[in-house]
């Protein structure tokens, strides 16, 4: 039987990956992913404690931050189609606005 | 979580052979059906060489499209292009496991029922993506495009229909939906127009949305063969175009089992004098109904083109089920205390 | 059984965060999320929440991910690009960094020393859960709609200008 402890451990692992997802990679589509990685960990630990403590108010609060995360993920797409068109890029580190738009690396 | 307990070592197997089972026949008779009606409406014969009636020849052609070789060209994602198949037919496969077969029989009775459907049927759109786009190849993507778009389009709708259904019942679990509908076809959701008036437009909105869902004429951009070939399933040939094929036939029984189970009273029988008859039948006959009237439509409707289609969902639909939802909900709260 | 599933979804839910985290193309990384995201699915059900279970798939698997897929292929991001940098210029630092966090998680979760089965309470069913938050959580939960209005207008209004491209895709 699985008990509180080892939802935390998963809900930790998920969080870290996410984390480190966001620092080391480049594109800003899978750094966007890796956010919802870090929601759904945080939804997961949520929900774990409140069943645990024997309410729905964990379930509740995942609940809401699924539509935050839905929402988010709307807007934060919009805003990449958007470098993307002025940059022609979704690279993070090549979109250097100050000094004229995109730099080509190489 | 008791239904994931008990006998799922025993259960789960035997239901998932079971369903795999169904699905194949329902492709060979659906297909079958299909050329039939379509012969029967066009003043042709159909199908006559194999067998009676030509009856083996849907048998025939499932073989031959087993033996024919596996073409996978060159600049193809292979893993990608390997596994959308299966996405798109493990989600339809598993939308038959809360199928309400008789009063307290139903393979899974999920507390959520109606919503693990809609949930689980959004996965068709991933696998048509990843078809589409592992393709490498513009009509796959295109198709691809144009597939998901409406799927997920439509899918606005096709929920907001059913919730109206669910309000009235006042449970998701479908064998609940089902039981509230008993005592005869008047009392039918679909039918009802003493139990909620609203629930006939429902009716209309969610067919309407299904036959968008599950890509059939008028809608059935996504695979448009005079326009994009064959969509999102061009590249593929052998076992996995049959995967596809399978899927597309499961989602067309699919939607005419939630349509006989939210508004023609799944199980139960027309009058209550014929209960003697088992209700898998009654179910499997207004399913059928459905299919029928689907392949009927694609014989008498042309095509839309794509903004049509997005203006039938957002301008029309979309306000329509929810207008219905509301008034539906006022007529629950007002007329039915 | 219970133990099995558990681990069974867990291993899932790494690996699809994993992939998410080491595949090169970005259609590899959404579908590595979309094992993560059902594999969490999974997890609800085992913690007898099926309503937020299916409403994790209809989100993440019927929205969130397909919204992902549908950008990528709009922008139609040539492999080639991507292959040449797909990690940041200081990546080692940054992995450091990133396990550090996760250092630091598991250190909080270790010294506040949480336990306990997690099935201590009421069972989560549908209509529990819909008093929950048509009741107690009414308001936050109108707010919701007004928040994802605001989401819908905003991510219209930003992607507009290019209004041929953006006619075909509705």
């Amino acid at each position: 039987m699985p008990t509180l402890n080892h939802y935390l451990l998963l809900a930790i692992l998920l969080f870290g990956l996410g984390v480190t997802g966001v620092l080391i990679r480049r594109n800003a589509l899978v750094i966007l992913m890796c956010v919802e990685l870090m929601l759904n960990a945080a939804n997961l630990a949520l929900v774990a404690f409140g069943r645990s403590g024997g309410s729905l108010e964990g379930q509740a609060f995942a609940f809401f931050s699924m539509t935050v995360a839905a929402a988010e993920v709307a807007v934060g797409l919009a805003i990449v189609v958007l470098i993307f068109r002025h940059s022609g890029s979704t690279d993070l580190e090549s979109i250097r606005l100050v000094g004229g738009g995109a730099r080509e690396e190489q | 979580m008791d239904f994931l307990m008990g006998n799922i070592w025993l259960w789960g197997p035997i239901t998932a052979v079971v369903i795999a089972a169904v699905i194949t026949v329902n492709a060979l008779v659906s297909v079958y059906l299909e050329r039939k009606v379509s012969a029967w409406m066009q003043n042709r014969l159909g199908p006559m060489e194999n067998g009676p009636q030509g009856i083996f020849q849907t048998l025939i052609d499932a073989v031959k499209l087993i033996l024919k070789e596996d073409i996978i060209a060159r600049g193809i994602d292979r893993p990608l292009f390997k596994m959308a198949p299966y996405i798109v037919f493990g989600a339809s496969f598993a939308v038959f496991a809360v199928t309400p077969l008789a009063e307290g029989v139903s393979p899974a009775d999920l507390d959520v029922g109606v919503f693990y459907v809609l949930a689980i049927s959004s996965f068709v759109a991933v696998g048509i993506m990843m078809a589409g786009w592992s393709s490498n190849n513009k009509w796959s993507l295109y198709g691809a495009l144009r597939g998901v778009a409406q799927a997920v389009s439509y899918e606005v709708p096709l929920s907001l229909a059913v919730l109206t259904v669910v309000m009235a019942a006042g449970s998701m679990s479908l064998q609940t939906v089902c039981v509230e509908q008993g005592g005869g076809f008047w009392n039918w959701n679909g039918l009802a127009l003493h139990k909620n008036p609203f629930l006939v437009g429902s009716f209309l909105i969610y067919f309407i949305a299904s036959l968008a869902e599950v890509n059939r004429t008028p809608f059935d951009l996504p695979e448009a063969e005079s326009e994009l070939v064959g969509g999102y399933h061009t590249e593929y040939s052998g076992m996995r175009f049959a995967l596809f094929f399978l899927a597309e036939y499961a989602n067309m029984l699919a939607a005419g089992i939630l349509a006989s189970v939210l508004f023609l009273g799944g199980w139960q029988p027309l009058l209550p004098a014929l209960d003697f008859v088992p209700g898998p039948l009654w179910l499997f006959g207004k399913a059928y109904f459905f299919v029928v009237l689907q392949i009927w439509i694609r014989m008498t409707l042309p095509r839309l083109r794509v903004d049509q289609l997005m203006y039938v969902c957002w301008k029309v639909l979309v306000p329509g089920a929810l207008a219905m939802l509301v008034l539906g909900g006022l007529w629950q709260l007002m007329i039915k205390g | 059984m219970e133990g099995i599933l558990f681990v069974l979804l867990s291993v899932l839910a790494l690996g699809g965060g994993l992939w998410v985290l080491l595949r090169r193309s970005p259609v590899d990384s959404a579908l590595g999320l979309l094992t993560t995201m059902v594999a969490i699915a999974g997890h609800y059900m085992l913690l007898d929440a099926p309503f937020l279970a299916a409403v994790q798939l209809i989100v993440y698997g019927g929205a969130v991910i397909i919204l992902f897929l549908f950008v990528i292929m709009l922008l139609n991001l040539r492999q080639d690009r991507l292959r040449a940098r797909r990690l940041a210029a200081g990546r080692w630092v940054y992995a450091l960094a990133g396990v550090a966090v996760l250092f630091c998680l598991a250190g909080i979760f270790l010294a506040g020393g949480t336990s306990g089965a997690v099935d201590a309470g009421p069972s989560g069913t549908v209509e529990a859960f819909g008093e929950a938050l048509f009741r107690r959580w009414v308001y936050p939960f109108e707010l919701t709609s007004v928040l994802l209005l605001a989401a819908l207008v905003g991510a219209v209004a930003l992607t507009r200008h290019a209004a041929p491209k953006a006619e075909d895709k509705a």
